[in-house]
């Protein structure tokens, strides 16, 4: 009897053992660009937009939001999926998921957890290998980066104002939670980003004073409407604040940013 | 006679390494030097230096294959590249002047001003797959080690030097092996060492008054410059923590209120604290005479501009973009007080730093491209180092 509690009880605090059979229905979501100027008739005009999100879930439409696996492969392992949009190319996250009902919105944490983002690029897996997001004079990653055409203007999302080695501490740790409002495809579930106003704001702070390079220092003119869990650029690139060009093109669902 | 105990020495180590039952240690550090500390996933060896020497040499370290690590870390120099700023393998000027790699083991952090960066492993990231700026501009890990793979030379040494591994060739090895060969570069063999070890005329008189001169509290140099390795960045294996002080030596004062240039704040860039603003590491000295030009950017051309600057105080630049009197900077170090020295004091001064050249390091084979060199040989100069030194009184406590 002793035994039989023991093992139950077992059965019921491991992860694995309480959930993993939940985990039954693939779910795949399309990322796209929305973009008339970085990704219109004139071809790409992006060098890199590549981002990190981690920890994601599926909201469904009732409210109930639970894990959604990731399945692992060279641009994912479980928790972390790196979006790289080369050739501004749609990407698709593939994972499985608990809920029941339709995915409403995905949420997840832009950037990483504190011991990937210092761990060790030279034993990394997945998409942590990938050198052009490691930021290796920040001692971490880049959560989020882009370029347009010659790095005219650059936007490196990460953890910055950091000190000390072991753990390592970050005054600014700029990871924040995302929700990208879903829609449901033939194939799946779609959303989308709108690297247009990243581009706006880059070209707005470069107007002023930047030089339109922003590299995650929150004094930093060029950084102004970028940094979360604020920054009015970065809150539009996922669609979370409409710009009056996004207003004017369809009613989206509502998005989220906000500080994690 | 000197050259006759080094020809002695040099036989016992050749004897030993050919022939003799003695195990030898496989590395060690000179006598007197304090042991290095060494990653617990890294342990020195004499199979990890020597892939190490040949990774380093290597052009296929560049994604163009145009230049190796070796291209801007020139040995005759210090293992510097005598250039205001680096060069990459694509053309991209670095901001930075190249940093010896003098002692580079004992450093509390590697390059300029950056406490995160504290292993050799970790570092060599920046050089090998950094964009910012673009250095051998690799572009993956995979793509280093597919093209090592096609070198049968190579695997050997990687499986000599990571026996217990099945699958050695990994990027995490090449990063260890790189480690390894740069711990190895230690000079303790200048005219000032050997006046430490007990030959006094190995220092001129001239440059014992500039010794004298260099540790008094007139000057201040020592502060940051101090110790064994001259150099206030030190970590070692006798250390409880390593000591990685960073300082603003009044170089710039632009006009926003202790301003250095846009394009380089030194610390302040990592820790985003005022306070750091142009705040650099103290590099080591030893060598400094074949590593000009000077300072974080390369913005002094000889030594004696340098002497000029910390007499002053500060640098004033009177012209252009970057005018100010850095002598007012207000996150200058207390120890840049500036001091007035004599003719004769300054050539003193200059020839004891002179006295730091170390003629062994910046010429011993056993450092060199080892395409150029024998490359059966395996490390017997470090045993040999290792005999020789212990002869020696201990630098560290002579210069503290």
């Amino acid at each position: 009897m002793r035994v039989r509690s023991l093992a139950l009880l077992l059965l019921a605090s491991h992860p694995l053992g309480s959930c993993s059979a939940l985990f039954d229905r693939e779910v795949r979501v399309r990322v796209e660009l929305s973009s008339e100027e970085l990704c219109g008739d004139s071809g790409p005009q992006i060098e890199r937009l590549a981002l990190f999100l981690s920890t994601p879930a599926l909201e469904a439409t009732d409210g109930d939001s639970s894990r959604w696996r990731l399945r692992p492969g060279p641009t994912s392992t479980r928790d972390v999926v790196l979006l790289d949009f080369e050739g501004c190319e749609a990407v698709e996250i593939v994972g499985a998921w608990a809920g029941r009902g339709d995915p409403a919105s995905l949420v997840a944490t832009l950037g990483l957890p504190d011991d990937l983002n210092h761990s060790n690029p030279a034993l990394a897996e997945g998409p942590l290998t990938d050198p052009a997001m490691h930021w290796s004079w920040q001692a971490g990653y880049k959560y989020l980066r882009f370029e347009t055409l010659s790095s005219e203007l650059l936007f490196h999302l990460g953890a910055t104002g950091c000190r000390g080695l072991d753990p390592v501490d970050c005054k600014h740790p700029h990871r924040s939670e995302v929700s990208l409002a879903l829609r449901s495809t033939p194939r799946g579930w779609s959303t989308q980003l709108f690297p247009d106003e990243l581009l706006a704001a880059l070209r707005a702070s470069r107007r002023q004073l930047g030089d339109g390079h922003c590299q995650s220092t929150p004094s930093d003119a060029d950084c102004t409407d970028l940094l979360p869990p604020d920054g009015r650029g970065l809150r539009r690139f996922f669609g979370s604040e409409a710009s009056a060009a996004q207003a004017s093109s369809e009613a989206l669902p509502a998005s989220r940013v906000g500080h994690r | 006679m000197r050259a006759l105990i080094t020809l002695a020495l040099c036989c016992v180590g050749c004897l030993c390494c050919t022939g003799c039952g003695a195990p030898q240690e496989p590395w060690q550090v000179p006598a007197g030097f304090p042991a290095l500390r060494v990653p617990a996933d890294n342990p020195m060896s004499a199979a990890t230096i020597e892939l190490g020497r040949h990774l380093f040499y290597d052009e296929e370290l560049s994604a163009n294959r145009t230049q190796s690590c070796a291209s801007c870390h020139i040995q005759a120099l210090a293992f510097t590249d005598g250039r205001t700023h680096g060069v990459g393998s694509t053309g991209e000027r670095h901001r930075r002047n190249t940093s010896t790699l003098t002692n580079v083991g004992y450093a509390a952090s590697l390059t300029w001003a950056n406490p995160l960066i504290t292993t050799l492993e970790q570092q060599a990231h920046l050089p090998l797959f950094g964009d910012e700026p673009f250095e051998l501009a690799l572009e993956s890990p995979q793509q280093l080690v597919e093209r090592l793979a096609a070198r049968p030379e190579l695997i050997d040494l990687f499986e000599r030097a990571f026996p217990d591994e099945a699958d050695p060739l990994t990027i995490f090895n090449v990063t260890r092996a790189l480690a390894a060969f740069q711990r190895s570069l230690i000079s303790a063999d200048s005219p000032y060492d050997r006046y430490l070890a007990g030959e006094p005329s190995a220092l001129s008189t001239s440059q014992q008054r500039g010794l004298r001169l260099f540790q008094s509290e007139r000057l201040e140099c020592f502060h940051c410059h101090g110790g064994f390795n001259f150099s206030d960045s030190l970590d070692h294996s006798g250390m409880p923590t390593a000591h990685s002080p960073f300082h603003n030596t009044g170089l710039y004062d632009l006009t926003d209120g202790g301003g250095y240039p846009q394009r380089d704040r030194g610390l302040f860039e990592i820790t985003l604290d005022e306070r750091d603003r142009g705040a650099f590491k103290a590099p080591t000295l030893r060598n400094v005479e074949v590593t000009a030009p000077y300072m974080h950017d390369g913005s002094m051309a000889t030594l004696d501009e340098v002497l000029d600057h910390y007499e002053q105080g500060g640098r004033r630049i009177d012209d252009g973009p970057y005018a100010g009197d850095g002598s007012g900077n207000p996150h200058k170090s207390d120890f840049v007080s500036g001091f007035v020295l004599t003719e004769q004091e300054r050539e003193d001064l200059l020839a004891f730093l002179r006295g730091l050249t170390d003629t062994t390091f910046l010429t011993n084979p056993q450092l060199s491209d080892p395409q150029l060199s024998d490359p059966q040989s395996f490390d017997p100069r470090l045993s040999e180092r290792g005999t020789s030194d212990s002869r020696r009184s201990t630098p560290e406590k002579a210069s503290s």
